[in-house]
């Protein structure tokens, strides 16, 4: 029966190690660029988003930098993952990798001057955005922004129709 | 209790019978273990003192111990079939878990790569300082921010010019 018991929960934690190994994009589907030389990889760790009150967000309008802070606060980490290595390349084949099934659209930007933006969000069973994924790609850069904790769609939404 | 021939006989036919009494057949045992055996009756004299020589035959002192560490390794095998059990149906959980995986996984929006485990030491790539973690914040929260109002401003723009287009038809 000892024997049973300790085997489900080695099975329980091998599952859930598992899928904990894989809560942001940029792990579950860039890890081979992780290592490669031409990128640039940063990492926020749960520990500084403390700090989000001493963020400086002047030059922006109070009310759009108080929502900033505000979303902020509730962010576990931050991974960045930019290169100016064949950005356009790479802005390809990130849009093809990720799962569309795990992360909705929320927006498509291409402009005139051929930047393109795709901002992406993986959500909970209650709406709540449990990563925010930003890929932007042109003719100098590529860049992998992954926003990982609790973001409200609220926010986000404020943010957007701040200054309208 | 001496008995003639008529009556061992009779207590023959009646042991042939499955009739006879544990005394009656200790009678006969008896009877056939004497020298003086009728000549017509000796050719039962074999089959009862078969049972009798059966019958003195002693285990061997270390038998018993035998017996009982058969029945121990035998049980130890039953606990290792348990364990081999429980360990396939584990197995069988596993594997059936991962033939859901490949049969449901969701599909890319074009070239499908396979999402890959990992344990990435993200250590190395943090940042060193809080001044770093903030500047690193600021610019990843201006970037999001400035692309999600470009967006919006983008849309916003085109159907108002959409709506300009299409105004003479009104």
């Amino acid at each position: 029966m000892k024997l049973k018991t300790g085997l489900t929960i080695i099975c329980f934690l091998v599952a859930v190690s598992g899928l904990m190994a894989q809560n942001n994009a940029i792990e579950k589907y860039f890890n081979q660029y992780i290592d490669d030389e031409n990128f640039t990889v940063v990492y926020i760790s749960p520990r500084f988003f403390n700090l989000f009150e001493k963020l400086d967000l002047s030059g922006m309008e109070d009310e759009e930098a108080q929502i900033l802070a505000d979303i902020a606060k509730d962010m576990k980490e931050l991974r960045v993952l930019t290169t100016d290595v064949k950005p356009r390349k790479y802005y390809e084949e990130a849009k093809a990798k990720i799962n569309t099934k795990d992360y909705e659209i929320l927006m498509t930007v291409r402009s005139k001057d051929k930047d393109n933006v795709e901002i992406l969000a993986k959500s909970d069973e209650y709406n709540t955005i449990r990563e925010l994924l930003l890929i932007s790609g042109s003719d100098t850069d590529f860049a992998l922004i992954s926003f990982v904790g609790t973001i409200s769609m609220d926010k986000v939404s404020k943010l957007i129709n701040q200054d309208k | 209790m001496k008995m003639n021939k008529k009556e061992i006989e009779a207590l023959i036919h009646r042991y042939f019978e499955a009739e006879t009494s544990l005394e009656e057949e200790q009678l006969l045992r008896a009877y056939f273990q004497r020298d003086e055996v009728d000549e017509q009756l000796k050719i039962y004299e074999g089959y009862f003192n078969y049972f009798r020589s059966q019958g003195e035959i002693k285990a061997p002192e270390h038998l018993a111990g035998k017996v009982l560490q058969t029945i121990q390794k035998e049980a130890n095998n039953k606990k290792g079939i348990r364990v081999l059990r429980l360990l396939s149906r584990v197995a069988a959980v596993f594997i059936l878990g991962i033939g859901l995986w490949f049969l449901y996984k969701p599909g890319g929006t074009g070239e499908e790569i396979k999402p890959t485990a990992s344990s990435i030491d993200w250590s190395k790539y943090e940042v060193k300082s809080e001044e770093e973690a903030i500047k690193v914040m600021q610019m990843a929260l201006r970037k999001t921010s400035t692309e999600l109002k470009k967006g919006t401003n983008i849309a916003t723009t085109e159907i108002h010019t959409t709506k300009e287009r299409w105004a003479f038809l009104k």
